[in-house]
């Protein structure tokens, strides 16, 4: 797992729970330590996946790549804006068998082929069958797309 | 006699009225059936005949008269085949969806503007069939297709059963005429005899079962659905026979697909259930239905109806009618259950059905049922 490179995504309020049509407005930041991997590619998705005992289905509401040359050490640790507006339809959801959650995703690749991928989930209405829990909390993937034990990355409503 | 026949068909007392046009109908399904089986038999009978005679000389017979022999045998079956599929459809395909079916051609598009709407919200399930303007209430919506796959196995298990049946009896008596015993051959037919005749039995049962229970009609006070909304519903349930209980719950399933191994498979899970109507002991005649009028209040902040290609999050109003000793019935009225953010923005007049042309074409399906 490469320890050398972080994202921090914040979503405009705490906790991250949005409103069907709202704008979602986001920043986020890459830090990629000196001496790490160099960036080839970065991708920013606003997208809502299903969990549970089902296949995993995903829609995906929003999408941007930026190429190498937008990907520049320089330009990476700026922070990066993202706005969007949220569509109707699905809403978050915590059933017992089908679950729809919608993260923020930051997906970087690698010169070397690597990738790693940040998810910060977000909250989409105000269905029940929700956890009491703050949902706002980052899962980051590694290449296999496994959570690995201690996410680097973690955000706190 | 009716007493009789539902004895032995339903192996009780079940029928609580007479009705002429019902055994009008059970009558010509039957000679229909009849026809079919009949049909088969010959043509099992010629062609076994024919190839246990064969000889170097040819057929035993004038190959004019064995094809006359098989036209017999194939025109029987294509006449039962053909009265029978017409029955079929009338008692298989409930009004309402032969109705559907009928009025979709020419249907003016309802409730247009909710369509426009239901274009925005992604992943939320159309119904199947659209709904139509009502008679007690503003909307008529439509149960799901009935399961005519069991009497359709079962028809084609005793068309099996009964050719198998016909050649071994014939083997067994060609075997006698020429001298031999034909016992294991005969010893064969009669278990296969007994399973043909359960068969027959069978088919014929389950066609009485799909007349039996009516498909039940179900009116709305408002469509679509919201969370925390209270709706009216008027049932109308149409039986022959004494109902044993009726039941209507309004659930919320959950269903997900996924593959284990080569095998797809997919679980349902109902994670909210409400009862809305229990009824036991219900004396109901053709032409006298059973009415109910109830209400139901969908829950607060519930989810919307949902649909991915492996997941789905449905709302059901489901009504089962049990018979003594007939299989129960149950339909699935699915109503779309849209997000409650969106109700404002549904305008009033969408919630208006111009069911001009689909009233009529259901009132031109009656007049063409009775």
């Amino acid at each position: 797992m490469r320890s050398d490179v972080s994202v921090i995504i914040l979503p405009g309020r705490t906790p991250p729970v949005y409103r069907p049509g709202e704008l979602l407005s986001c920043e986020y930041k890459i830090d990629i330590r000196p001496g790490g991997p160099k960036a080839n590619a970065i991708e920013t998705t606003v997208l809502w996946q299903t969990e549970g005992k089902g296949d995993t289905d995903i829609g995906v509401h929003f999408f941007e790549r930026r190429e190498k040359k937008m990907v520049q050490p320089d330009v990476l640790r700026q922070t990066h804006k993202l706005t969007t507006k949220l569509p109707q339809t699905p809403l978050s959801y915590d059933g017992r068998i089908v679950k729809i959650v919608w993260c923020i995703r930051v997906r970087i690749f690698f010169d070397d082929g690597g990738e790693r991928t940040f998810d910060k989930a977000i909250r989409v209405g105000d269905a029940i069958f929700l956890p009491p829990d703050d949902p706002g909390q980052d899962d980051e993937k590694n290449e296999d797309g496994e959570t690995p034990d201690e996410p680097e990355t973690k955000e706190k409503a | 006699m009716q007493y009789l026949m539902s004895f032995l068909i339903a192996g009780r007392k079940a029928f609580s009225g007479s009705n002429r046009k019902w055994w009008l109908a059970l009558t010509e399904a039957v000679l229909a059936g009849a026809m079919v089986i009949g049909g088969l038999i010959l043509l099992v009978v010629f062609i076994t005949l024919a190839v246990l005679n064969w000889s170097e000389e040819g057929l035993y017979i004038s190959i004019g008269y064995f094809a006359l022999q098989l036209l017999l045998g194939t025109g029987l079956i294509v006449i039962g085949t053909y009265s029978v599929a017409r029955i079929f459809w009338k008692v298989a395909a409930s009004e309402e969806r032969r109705g559907a079916i009928v009025s979709r051609a020419g249907e003016i598009e309802l409730l247009n503007e909710l369509g426009r709407k239901r274009s925005e919200l992604p992943n939320v399930p159309s119904e199947r069939y659209r709904p139509v303007r009502g008679q007690r209430l503003k909307f008529r919506i439509f149960p799901s297709r009935r399961n005519v796959w069991g009497f359709g196995s079962s028809a084609a298990l005793t068309m099996l059963f009964v050719s198998v049946t016909v050649v071994l009896v014939l083997t067994s008596h060609a075997a006698w005429d020429r001298g031999n015993t034909g016992l294991l051959v005969g010893f064969l037919s009669v278990p296969i005899g007994l399973v043909a005749i359960w068969s027959v039995f069978n088919t014929f049962r389950r066609l009485l079962a799909l007349t039996g229970v009516g498909p039940p009609r179900l009116e709305v006070s408002d469509f679509p659905f919201f969370p925390g909304g209270t709706y009216k519903f008027h049932l109308t349930q149409p039986a022959r026979v004494r109902l044993r209980l009726l039941d209507v719950k309004l659930i919320c399933q959950e269903e997900a697909t996924f593959n284990e191994g080569t095998d797809v498979r997919t679980e349902r899970q109902t994670v909210f259930e409400r009862r809305l109507i229990r009824k036991r002991g219900l004396n109901l005649r053709a032409g006298a239905p059973h009415t109910e009028e109830f209400e139901l209040r969908l829950p607060d902040r519930s989810m919307h109806s949902f649909k991915s290609p492996s997941n789905r999050v449905t709302w059901k109003i489901v009504v089962e009618a049990s018979a003594r000793g007939w299989p129960g019935q149950i339909r699935n009225f699915t109503i779309p259950v849209l997000p409650a953010h969106i109700e404002d923005s549904v305008p009033e007049s969408t919630a208006k059905p111009q069911s001009i042309n689909a009233g009529q074409s259901l009132q031109k399906n009656r007049g063409a049922d009775s």
